[in-house]
């Protein structure tokens, strides 16, 4: 048994930000996967597992086409497992060779066309159960009950708070979080709703409809069943999302910990090269990581002007500050459509996507208090403005203000703040964005 | 140590700003309120200072908040003698400065802001949410 660690050194320290660095690369690359290492690394990481390598891995360009994936690839795979030796290379080379084509109209058709129209019943259960468990939980287990072996608490809590927590803020918590969230509303709305309270052949025309939409094949029965029934994240595992858990293990191998290297290596790698995957009893699939991934200043999903995340195939969504918006309130914010929108929140966001001059101009606000200068900003002003609580949902007022430099361009970029709807004047306003009193903010001596 | 200009501030510490920044308006070092677009450098009426555990600042300065995703970070720098920060844990208040020289604070979009010794705390601005949030530039 190695000794046990109680204590880093201060060149183990020193090594922290360099983990937590490169880890934190790895889980917001938008880089294009690097498909051979992805796949040597699924290999191992089932190897490590003591499961079979799977026979098939099938590339997806998105986690949402991913989801579509695992679901028709059971009964692909069931299909033509009569005539596999033939086809096999053929469907290997379609399947793992072809860049962001949908993976229906890419496999479905290759295989179906193959193998003729004879349909497998697949049960789904069957192949992936143990192997998730295996790959997966069974994994995780050993890794901490190795790290727990020979690591003491203190430096757990050390290396967790260093790199690991910090890493798994930035990138699932913000990013990871956010596309499980959107591919799980994704099935919600658009399939599920339409299919679980409804049996006959005309509402199964109007689902197919739309996963044919979504899918670019006609994929059938096995699709709606599968996502139906089949958890979305059943099998996942989110590699280069779960950059926060892997830095901490890849944290704790690189301060002396033994023994979590051969658990482990399969699994980083793939999130080194990769987006997300799933295990599965014979097959895995593999998405590769987004094209475009947008963020504000404190890391949240944001994008001004398009999508804050995007896939090489296409798929991604909008987000503004955090949230997940429709896309109109990026692209094309108006005063009308944000008065016909329920949600306060995507409110908000449009509001502040419009922005707070347009929006004091066209929303007709009234002014609280007059427009006084703003000191320590010289020639700038200070503007307080009522905003209507049915806007915004809240009573709140809009303080208006103006940078201490200058763009680019001469001009003072002007933002606006809301503040608590009691303060009645621009001076106090300001003032208690900085937790000031409105007699120590008037002192203010300077702003840049 | 009289005043300098951005420009010579930018030689001495190599940090940079971004170019349309005139480089030779003079940098004043004051001992008063400043504020460096969402952060404030509010002088220590209350002497937060006593009794924290701060750490001295090193020549090539600390990040009092971190550039994250598109954003700048605001770097503090010390101008020879001792300056010292004691960080406060997250929140509003980011922490407490004491130094025996002028300091600064260096920013990409809003330049270099003089500090006078003294002590101050550093604190970022908020603004009404839901709840409040801190507001990053």
């Amino acid at each position: 048994m190695p000794e046990r660690i109680t204590s880093l050194t201060p060149e183990q320290l020193a090594m922290l930000p360099g983990i937590r660095d490169e880890w934190l690369a790895h889980g917001l690359s938008t880089d294009i996967a690097d498909r051979p290492a992805a796949e040597a690394g699924i290999r191992a990481a089932y190897q490590a597992a003591g499961l079979e390598p799977p026979r098939v891995i099938i590339w997806a360009g998105s986690p949402w086409t991913g989801v579509i994936a695992k679901i028709l690839a059971p009964s692909i795979i069931g299909r033509h497992a009569q005539v596999y030796a033939q086809v096999y290379a053929q469907v290997r080379a379609q399947v793992g060779d072809q860049v962001g084509a949908q993976v229906g109209a890419q496999v479905y058709a290759q295989v179906y066309a193959q193998v003729g129209a004879q349909v497998y019943a697949q049960v789904y259960a069957q192949v992936y159960a143990q192997v998730y468990a295996q790959v997966g939980d069974q994994v995780y287990a050993q890794v901490y009950a190795q790290v727990r072996a020979q690591v003491g608490a203190q430096v757990r809590d050390q290396v967790r708070a260093q790199v690991g927590a910090q890493v798994g803020a930035q990138v699932y918590a913000q990013v990871g979080d956010q596309v499980g969230d959107q591919v799980g509303d994704q099935v919600g709305a658009q399939v599920y709703a339409q299919v679980d309270d409804q049996v006959g052949d005309q509402v199964g025309d109007q689902v197919r409809d739309q996963v044919y939409a979504q899918v670019g094949a006609q994929v059938g029965a096995q699709v709606r069943a599968g996502l139906r029934e089949q958890s979305w994240y059943a099998g996942r595992l989110a590699g280069q999302h779960w950059a926060g858990y892997y830095s901490y293990f890849a944290a704790m191998a690189a301060v002396g910990v033994q023994n979590l290297e051969p658990i482990l290596a399969g699994q980083l790698e793939v999130a080194r090269n990769a987006g997300w995957w799933w295990a599965f009893r014979g097959f895995a699939v593999v998405t590769d990581r987004p094209a475009v991934l947008h963020r504000d200043p404190l890391g949240r999903l944001h994008c001004a002007d398009g999508p804050a995340i995007r896939y090489r195939d296409g798929w991604g969504f909008h987000a503004w500050h955090g949230r997940r918006v429709p896309a109109w309130v990026v692209e094309s914010p108006t005063i009308t459509r944000i008065g016909q929108e329920d949600n306060v929140e995507v409110r908000r966001c449009a509001i502040e996507s419009l922005g707070w001059d347009r929006f004091t101009r066209e929303a007709g606000l009234a002014r609280s208090g007059s427009c006084v200068p703003d000191p320590g900003n010289p020639g700038q002003l200070l503007e307080l403005w009522d905003v209507p609580e049915e806007l915004w949902g809240s009573a709140v007022r809009l303080l208006m203000c103006a940078n201490g430099s200058a763009e680019r361009d001469g001009t003072r970029r002007r933002y606006g703040l809301t503040v608590p709807a009691r303060i009645s004047g621009p001076l106090e306003a300001a003032a208690w964005t900085y937790g000031l009193t409105t007699d120590e903010y008037a002192r203010a001596q300077r702003r840049t | 140590m009289g005043t300098a200009t951005l420009g010579e501030l930018i030689g001495r510490h190599g940090v940079d700003v971004l170019e349309h920044l005139d480089r030779q308006v003079e940098v004043p070092v004051l001992d008063g309120l400043q504020f460096q677009g969402d952060l404030a450098v509010i002088p220590d009426l209350q002497n937060l200072a006593a009794d924290r555990a701060a750490q001295e600042v090193p020549a090539a300065g600390i990040a009092v908040i971190e550039a994250v995703g598109g954003g700048h970070e605001h770097r503090l720098l010390p101008t020879g003698e001792l300056t010292m920060f004691a960080p406060l844990g997250g929140g509003q208040d980011l922490g407490v400065l004491v130094t025996t020289a002028p300091a600064y604070l260096a920013h990409p979009e809003h330049g270099y802001l003089g500090i006078a010794p003294g002590s101050y705390l550093l604190r970022r601005q908020r603004e009404q949410a839901d709840e409040e949030r801190l507001v990053a530039d």
